[in-house]
């Protein structure tokens, strides 16, 4: 996952590992930030295991089933990294539609938009990790939610339920839509959950 | 007793710590160590510690070493530089016999501070443990060991980590009961009571207790503890070495992804093994000199100019060819501060092709 300011693309990513370990699987998350407040890029990546020992991999992952693009400036880098097969969430509000590589498939979520219209458009990212999460049948938005309380420092637990509206309309949106193994089918690039 | 959570790296060592039975934290913020300080600075005073937010690296250590000199439990944490600056009083706390805990987080080059690390930053004839852990796991254990080591033995304990395994978040098995070192500090400053023993803690100065001169003998006390460590401390980890013919040498980070590797070429049907040294210092000087008749080749990967392999070629039988394969890391490993497991592999095979 991989977007600009940072905190967000930390939080949402955090959340499905955590999701992960309540889950009993084991899961290795790497956060590559810098000057993000500044505006720079955040990438976070996550590998999820059902092994019972660690994972003997770089959690850096070359190529990666499913990634999220949240700012045009690194849409390219990221879906260059993906599987054959693989999935790009792509946030619609402020990424063109593009021509997808072939063998991909693109899932374009007006994240920024959507998160907007529920009066905080910081958690556009919350939005878009639980879109895809629904999507891939991984993890169902309660799952995600129960991270909050421990990921968030105390001060900002004033912002929970806002964070879990949104993470469940997220969700919800991705419901609607049905889950990937339903409609992506065929090869080439196929376009879910909204217009291209 | 344990329990598993999903914790980032720095919070996992800090949380250890304190199970560990740490009751002071002092540290200057510097990449990639801060989340120990962020979340030292919140949960050490809930358990019952002190945290002091210091105003330099020197500072920082010279506070733990005078918390660790009144009986408390201490750790601090900085990375590279800032462990630099540290190096004088880390010196003291050994000639002193202070059990402290340092952490470092090495930053780019990742294993660049491995002499730093081992041979002993700064003045004086000492050595301190360095636990060199691979995994958020092993982040968790070794803070645990090096508080155990540093009470054992009065000695200060360095736990070497690096940029990429502190950016991680991972799951992890922490033990659930606290540790309580009450009543191991018997040596401690404690402020005079009647009848209470006249503790005196210092390299410098002359303890009247002892039997032996601490400034004319070159602190034997020190000596002793290093020999005792040297003698019972070294852990390493061996995977597949009893019928290899090219065994991989590497520690930390890298070896998290060379497992990787000689898995692969194992399944392969080539005959490698991997060694780790888990205690940096001790060496496991033994482990190298006893490896099988079937090794003809050691292939010594880090992340750095080549270093450790210095101590490799060492300790490696004459008749063992010792190769580096050494530098910055490589692009193919998602963003090029380690060595990917292709890497490793190319660089195994390469070796295995070259004449010994």
């Amino acid at each position: 996952m991989s977007g600009i300011g940072g905190q967000g693309i930390l939080l949402a990513t955090r959340l499905v590992g955590h999701a992960a370990a309540r889950a009993g699987k084991q899961c290795l998350h790497f956060g590559r930030y810098g000057g993000e407040i500044r505006g720079t890029e955040c990438e976070c990546t996550l590998l999820i295991s059902n092994s019972a020992s660690p994972v003997d991999e770089l959690p850096v992952t070359a190529r990666a089933s499913f990634a999220i693009a949240m700012h045009p400036a690194y849409r390219e880098r990221v879906s260059g990294r993906l599987l054959a097969g693989g999935t790009l969430l792509y946030n619609s509000s402020l990424i063109e539609p593009f021509a997808p590589t072939d063998g991909i498939r693109v899932v374009p979520v007006a994240a920024d938009a959507a998160a907007e219209s529920l009066g905080a458009r910081v958690g556009a990212s919350l939005y878009a990790i639980a879109y895809l999460m629904t999507l891939a049948g991984l993890f169902d938005a309660d799952a995600l939610v129960a991270g909050l309380p421990d990921l968030l420092p105390p001060y900002r637990h004033h912002t929970i339920p806002k964070n879990a509206e949104i993470i469940h309309a997220g969700a919800l949106a991705a419901g609607e839509v049905g889950a990937i193994s339903a409609v992506a089918r065929g090869a080439g690039a196929t376009a879910v959950g909204g217009v291209r | 007793m344990t329990e598993r959570l999903f914790l980032q790296a720095g919070h996992a060592i800090a949380e250890a710590a304190i199970r560990a039975g740490c009751k002071f934290y002092s540290a200057y913020p510097i990449r990639p160590s801060s989340e120990i300080q962020e979340y030292m600075s919140v949960a050490l005073p809930k358990a019952g510690g002190a945290y002091v937010s210091a105003a330099s690296e020197i500072e920082a250590i010279c506070m733990v070493a005078g918390a660790a000199a009144g009986g408390a439990p201490a750790m601090t944490a900085s990375s590279s530089t800032g462990i630099s600056l540290m190096q004088e009083q880390i010196a003291e706390a050994a000639g002193a016999g202070l059990p402290l805990v340092v952490v470092n987080g090495c930053r780019f080059v990742l294993q660049a501070d491995y002499h730093q690390s081992v041979k002993g930053g700064g003045h004086g004839d000492y050595r301190i443990p360095v636990l060199a852990p691979s995994t958020t796991q092993e982040l968790v254990d070794l803070t645990t060991r090096a508080f155990d080591l540093s009470w054992q033995y009065r000695h200060p304990v360095l736990l070497l980590t690096d940029a990429f395994m502190l950016s991680c978040c991972e799951t992890v098995d922490l033990p659930t009961d606290m540790q309580s070192r009450v009543g191991a500090d018997r040596w401690a400053i404690t402020g005079s009571r009647k009848g209470s023993p006249r503790n005196l803690v210092s390299h410098v100065l002359e303890d009247p207790t002892s039997s032996s001169s601490v400034i004319t003998s070159g602190n034997p006390e020190c000596l002793a503890r290093m020999r005792a460590i040297e003698a019972n401390e070294v852990l390493v980890e061996s995977i597949s070495t009893s019928d290899a013919e090219i065994v991989v040498l590497c520690f930390g980070s890298v070896a998290r992804v060379a497992r990787t590797a000689v898995r692969r070429m194992r399944q392969a049907g080539l005959r490698v093994g991997l060694l780790r040294p888990i205690t940096l210092w001790p060496f496991p000087t033994d482990a190298i000199a006893t490896l099988p008749v079937s090794v003809r080749t050691l292939l010594v990967v880090e992340l750095n100019r080549g270093q450790m392999v210095e101590d490799v070629r060492a300790a490696a039988p004459d008749q063992v060819d010792v190769r580096s394969f050494a530098g910055d890391g490589d692009a193919d490993s998602g963003f090029g501060l380690v060595w990917s497991v292709d890497a490793i592999m190319r660089a195994i095979e390469q070796s295995i092709r070259l004449p010994v």
